[in-house]
């Protein structure tokens, strides 16, 4: 089994906030992670930090066996894909458009979207349940069109590494399933990786394999979710008691 | 509003309407003593001075030298700058220029008369001045007969009328004499350069358009709109004029004018006949503007004169040709 | 599929602007006071140099065409290349004070009784000035944003608005005629291009190897890095384009406003937000537009001119509103 994504002793600082002391962690082809934290634990930083939009204060971070430092922008947006919580669009774009910016790490400089790309497009937008829209303007679509847009245009960027922050943002119960079990079979069947930031526990039970803990007081946690899921953790988490209740259907979560 | 030039501002207040008629107003008018002054100035309106001006300050510098003409020249106590002429107007004490003068300055002078120049000055700071109680006579020339006459009036206002009369007849006798040369003669076609840069003309409203008349010229854009039109080389080009005159921005010959030379198919450039007539001779609607008239008749005579040389058919020679 | 039908490239409309941009070219230089209809054209064309036509066309209209055509493509250009480094729908090329340090440069050569050549020449060192002191000022603590350059550069340019206002104030009449007319912009005097399309041309290329990553870079700075643009190395590159088109059309020109903002959006609205049809749609419409707006200038009212920035905006304001109006891509 490969180690697609793995970090050591990496430290990351806001001003002077330490948000991540010393994360150790090797995510393997195949797996999903969940990074659970309260707000403003850095998760969003975190993932930032991952995906090298910003640089970490010490530390290693690695795809596969290469320095995330020394690889070049264009191949780094093949090898890894971010999902992002903000939107900053204001110009005009067809959703066609937009999704089809996810095959631009595969393109050369001159060379244009391509039959093959349009097609992979085309499945994404199907599969993101987006195919009726496609010639809409993106500021036309409603909240929980965009996230599916973004999820979209990962899937179509189709990095070996996908990071992906609150991806049920904006969601429906149902996309929010369907989504992500979109997202974590294609993951476990390409092997390839995820690693997601969710608020959501019971997704979490359910849909990951390992999650990282970033402890507001303490270093951040990585292990099985069947091992960190556990009131005593999760309390220390949030600082807030929460409640494990287990029945057929799986674990349950509740905050007290 | 953008400061502009002294020129435009001279051509800008070209629809002046003369409001009030004396008869009109002789008939309202209460009788008055003797020793009053009454003057109409050029928007109409009356002046009274209980007695002659002695604390002039003039707010342009061609009201300056109509001053000076009218032999008023030592009651001036404050002028704008550029009151360049005649002489002794440099050594006056200036309040600002005619678009932007001190109206502190002004009454720390004590002026009895305020002159001032309609389409030129600041219209605000003239009502200023008449609010503060301070009799303004303001000036508007729109042709050369009016120039005199204004002479006239300001001897009236200072008390300088032998001077001012005998100005006004040896104008109006040069005027006579050059009409008289000139009017009549061949007809020459005029470009008249104001500028290069944006290239500008005048059309027939303006006061130099009538000094080509009276020389027996013809202005080839008299008939355009805008009493300074823009125009393009090509306008120029296509008009084909029998001789170029401009006047620049200071007593040197422009050296744009030569950029002329560039199209040697013009006739004006054929014949050698791009002229120039210091500004200040032409521009300034003052009694100079004689000085300028006879300069370009002249220049206009040498133009007739190699006219009839080329050939003996001078008709054929004009407008025809370019259409 | 017939999904993947419905996308389609759009080289038509280029043709037709390319198509314009001829016609247009045609027009200009077969319109004017002195009439020349399209046969004595052919024969000055083919050499026949006999009349004042010939000279007209050669060397006032063809010159002053193609200067006019150049100088809007640069405009349009640069506008469309500023949005996407501002990110923001309503900069323009002269949003940065590169118009502003232009006119300072003019206007100070024109106070010192400068030529020609001269204040062209200190035109475009201003231009630079403004450059360098805009990039130095957003960079100097090493946080660049687009809106940090934003602010700096339109911090700047009222700077540079407040020395040009003095400079009016204290110049003498003589200078001032010619100093209102530069800020105006104008097309008459533009002569012959010269080394001025280089500019354009290297630009262009320049940007359409980039359209694509423009189009990623208008989404935000982490979701174009998140898709491998070197976000930071083309904000750069753009800046220095934009402000060296913007510079050699105010060098040619003075400044011509209003063209540079619309045309990129004019364009959006009709062809899309990609910016592999967009940059040359831009060059091509900016100098088709810049083009006929001075015909109409110099031919309207012929032999009065109009100031060409006043027509730019008589056809360029309706046309807009129109496009606006009309777009059914519910595209804004």
């Amino acid at each position: 089994m490969t180690t697609l994504l793995s970090t050591h002793q990496l430290n990351i600082r806001i001003g002077n906030k330490q948000i991540c002391t010393g994360l150790s962690a090797g995510i393997q082809a195949g797996e999903v992670w969940g990074l659970l934290g309260g707000n403003g634990a850095g998760k969003t930083t975190l993932l930032h930090t991952l995906a090298g939009l910003r640089k970490p204060d010490s530390g290693q971070i690695l795809y596969k066996s290469e320095l995330l430092s020394g690889i070049n922008s264009r191949k780094k947006a093949r090898m890894c894909g971010i999902l992002l919580q903000d939107d900053e669009s204001q110009f005009p774009a067809t959703v066609m458009e937009t999704v089809l910016q996810g095959r631009h790490p595969h393109l050369s400089l001159w060379q244009w979207e391509g039959e093959e790309d349009e097609q992979i497009a085309v499945d994404a937008l199907i599969k993101t349940d987006l195919a009726e829209h496609k010639d809409k303007n993106v500021t036309q679509l409603s909240g929980g069109e965009k996230q599916r847009l973004k999820i979209a245009t990962l899937l179509v960027q189709n990095p070996d590494i996908l990071l992906a922050d609150e991806p049920t943002n904006h969601l429906d119960l149902p996309h929010q399933i369907n989504l992500l079990k979109l997202l974590t079979d294609r993951v476990r069947s390409n092997s390839q990786t995820l690693l997601m930031s969710l608020h959501d526990l019971n997704l979490v039970w359910r849909f990951c394999d390992k999650v990282i803990l970033l402890y507001p007081d303490r270093e951040p946690e990585t292990g099985n979710t069947v091992d960190l899921l556990i009131p005593d953790h999760l309390e220390a988490l949030y600082q807030h008691p929460i409640h494990c209740l287990d029945t057929d259907k799986g674990r349950l979560f509740v905050a007290a | 509003m953008l400061p502009i030039c002294y020129f435009f501002r001279q051509i800008t207040g070209r629809y002046l309407k003369y409001l009030i008629t004396s008869g009109l107003l002789s008939l309202i008018g209460a009788p008055l003593l003797q020793a009053d002054i009454r003057v109409q100035d050029d928007t109409g309106t009356f002046l009274q001075l209980s007695s002659p001006a002695n604390r002039v300050i003039s707010l342009a510098p061609s009201v300056t030298e109509l001053i000076f003409s009218a032999g008023a020249g030592n009651k001036l106590v404050g002028v704008v700058t550029f009151s360049n002429y005649p002489e002794a107007a440099t050594q006056l004490p200036v309040i600002g220029s005619y678009n932007h003068f001190d109206l502190e300055k002004i009454l720390a002078l004590k002026p009895d008369l305020v002159i001032g120049w309609k389409s030129g000055n600041d219209q605000k700071a003239i009502h200023h001045l008449k609010a503060l109680g301070i009799p303004v006579y303001l000036t508007e020339t729109r042709f050369l007969e009016q120039i005199p006459e204004t002479v006239k009036r300001l001897g009236q206002l200072m008390n300088t009328r032998t001077i001012a009369d005998q100005a006004a007849l040896q104008f109006n006798n040069r005027l006579a004499a050059l009409k008289n040369t000139y009017q009549q003669q061949q007809p020459v076609r005029v470009f008249y350069q104001v500028w290069n840069r944006p290239l500008i003309t005048i059309n027939q409203q303006n006061l130099i358009s009538q000094v080509i008349g009276l020389c027996g010229g013809q202005n080839v854009f008299a008939e355009l709109d805008s009493i300074a039109p823009r125009i393009d080389i090509e306008a120029v080009l296509a008009a084909n004029p029998d001789a170029i005159i401009a006047s620049g921005m200071d007593k040197r010959r422009p050296e744009w004018l030569d950029e002329w030379r560039r199209w040697p198919s013009l006739k004006a450039v054929k014949n050698n006949q791009l002229h120039f007539i210091p500004p200040d001779h032409i521009q300034r609607q003052t009694l100079r503007v004689l000085t300028g008239a006879e300069q370009m008749c002249q220049q206009l005579a040498t133009t007739r004169q190699h006219l009839s040389d080329m050939s003996g058919n001078p008709i054929s020679d004009t407008a025809e040709e370019n259409r | 599929m017939a999904l993947i039908a419905a996308r389609t490239y759009k080289p038509l409309p280029l043709l037709l602007l390319l198509i314009a941009s001829v016609a247009s070219f045609l027009l200009a230089i077969t319109s004017g006071s002195l009439p020349v209809s399209l046969q004595e054209l052919w024969l000055i064309l083919q050499g026949n140099q006999a009349g004042i036509a010939y000279t007209v066309v050669t060397e006032l209209r063809i010159p002053r065409a193609f200067s006019a055509w150049l100088t809007g493509a640069e405009l349009a250009l640069a506008g469309c290349l500023m949005q996407v480094l501002l990110r923001n729908p309503l900069a323009d090329p002269y949003v940065l004070g590169v118009s502003g340090g232009a006119a300072t440069g003019a206007l100070l050569a024109m106070m010192l009784g400068a030529g020609s050549a001269l204040i062209s020449g200190s035109a475009f060192a201003g231009a630079m000035i403004n450059l360098m002191l805009v990039f130095g000022l957003s960079h100097s603590k090493g946080s660049w944003s687009p809106t940090r350059l934003l602010l700096t550069g339109v911090v700047t340019a009222a700077g540079w608005g407040a020395i040009i206002s003095f400079m009016l104030s204290i110049s003498p009449d003589s200078h001032l005629k010619g100093m209102l007319f530069w800020l105006m912009g104008d097309l008459s005097h533009a002569g012959h291009p010269g080394n001025h399309i280089w500019v354009l041309f290297i630009s262009l290329i320049v940007s359409g190897l980039l359209a694509r990553s423009l189009n990623l870079m208008l989404r935000g700075d982490n979701q174009a890095k998140a898709l491998g643009v070197p976000v930071y190395s083309i904000q750069i590159t753009l800046y220095i384009m934009a402000s060296l088109l913007t510079a050699s059309a105010v060098t040619q020109a003075g400044s011509i406003g209003f063209l540079g903002l619309v045309i990129p959006h004019i364009l959006r609205l009709t062809l899309g937000s990609d910016h592999r049809i967009l940059l040359p749609g831009s060059v091509l419409c900016g100098g088709c537009l810049l083009l006929l707006a001075d015909t109409f200038a110099r031919t309207i009212l012929a032999p009065q001119q109009l100031p060409v920035g006043v027509i730019t905006a008589f056809i360029g304001v309706p046309l807009f509103l129109w496009v606006l109006q009309k777009n059914n891509r519910g595209l804004v």
